[in-house]
């Protein structure tokens, strides 16, 4: 998700009917600029080169969101299940309509990852339906160290950096369910939020940084130099 | 023979509407270059960007696929009349206000404008 206040002016998004490498493409109706979702940045128009801000948002199931935020409210859909016309395309091997741009068999085509870009190095951290149910990944990219939060049960990804409000690296380890402790400060932390519940640290939040959960052939035909955690061992830690 | 008559009508249509649609896709590609994406980081550390070239290509006119601009919700439990509990949504809270937006409904409509704890946001899909 984007902020819509753009460069002193809110902007009203529609669907440009364009794609770059099967990524939508939207152009917004005050400056009829065209801008890519993926990279969150206007490609064609008056605001080329400008970036959106990204809000932090999560992708998981309706009832293991429900459950976090008794007091959420759902968009009316007007109908009831999760009838979609895709459904054929989510279950095949197809690469979108416009097919592969980056031959890359690191992962198969439609494995789910989620993608992040800092300072110029892109990462895919693969979804394994397999195995543990919750994951945390105490990485680097691009110098700057993040926690992965991946959540089995409600198909969830998020990143946040590892920093303290102070600057201090935090490196995290699993408690149960969804809370975590760091080894610097045995502070005990949200993970669904990022904030810290208990410990020196309490009332503090971690930042999140800007991921997106993608198919893998989405991601590494726009980061073709993408680093694929567990694939690349040496450079994971 | 009126079998094969209509599979060969229905080859020369076929053939007819491909042909089209390919040209017409053909045409309407164009070609952008694009910086590589970087973030600034708290050191100030700025990245060389590197050029990119992306292509655009267009396969539907604007709005044919229509964005919700006027969003309407339910309260949780008056959801779960349209929500399936494995149904994916994307999630989101600001200042205490907390929406959840469908994402197979969203592929119908991939945008929501939106505004949620009286910040205008983007809801893309």
């Amino acid at each position: 998700m984007y902020s819509r206040e753009v460069a002193e002016q809110e902007l009203t998004f529609g669907v440009s009917g364009k794609l770059i490498m099967n990524v939508l493409v939207m152009f917004d109706r005050e400056t009829n600029t065209l801008w890519s979702q993926l990279l969150g940045e206007g490609v064609e128009g008056p605001l080329k080169g400008t970036k959106l801000e990204f809000v932090p948002a999560v992708h998981m199931k309706w009832a293991v969101w429900k459950e976090q935020h008794p007091d959420t409210k759902a968009l009316v859909k007007g109908y009831p299940g999760s009838y979609t016309g895709y459904s054929r395309y989510y279950a095949n091997n197809d690469a979108g309509v416009l097919g592969e741009t980056v031959f890359d068999n690191r992962l198969r085509t439609k494995q789910l990852v989620i993608g992040v870009v800092i300072n110029g190095e892109a990462v895919a951290y693969p979804f394994f339906e397999i195995g543990r149910e919750k994951t945390l990944i105490n990485d680097q990219i691009g110098g700057e160290p993040v926690l992965v939060v991946l959540d089995m049960d409600g198909s969830s990804g998020i990143v946040f950096s590892r920093r303290s409000q102070d600057g201090e690296e935090l490196t995290f380890s699993l408690m149960e369910g969804l809370t975590f402790t760091d080894e610097e400060t045995g502070s005990t932390w949200d993970g669904r939020t990022g904030s810290a519940i208990d410990g020196p640290l309490a009332g503090t939040q971690l930042e999140r940084k800007k991921s997106t959960k993608s198919y893998w052939f989405g991601w590494k035909d726009f980061f073709p130099d993408t680093r694929v955690y567990g694939e690349d061992a040496e450079n994971s830690e | 023979m009126s079998n094969l008559r209509n599979i060969l009508i229905g080859l020369v249509v076929f053939v007819v509407v491909v042909g089209l649609g390919y040209a017409l896709f053909r045409r309407s590609t164009q070609t952008v270059l694009l910086n590589d994406p970087v973030e600034q980081t708290e050191v100030g550390r700025v990245p060389t960007p590197t050029q990119r070239t992306f292509e655009i290509v267009e396969l539907l006119p604007p709005d044919a696929i229509p964005a919700i601009d006027n969003p309407e919700f339910y309260s949780a439990d008056e959801a779960d009349s349209e929500y399936d509990p494995n149904e994916m949504v994307l999630g989101i809270s600001i200042n205490g206000d907390t929406r959840a937006y469908s994402t197979s409904f969203l592929d119908r409509h991939e945008i929501v404008n939106d505004e949620v704890g009286g910040r205008k946001i983007a809801v893309t899909w």
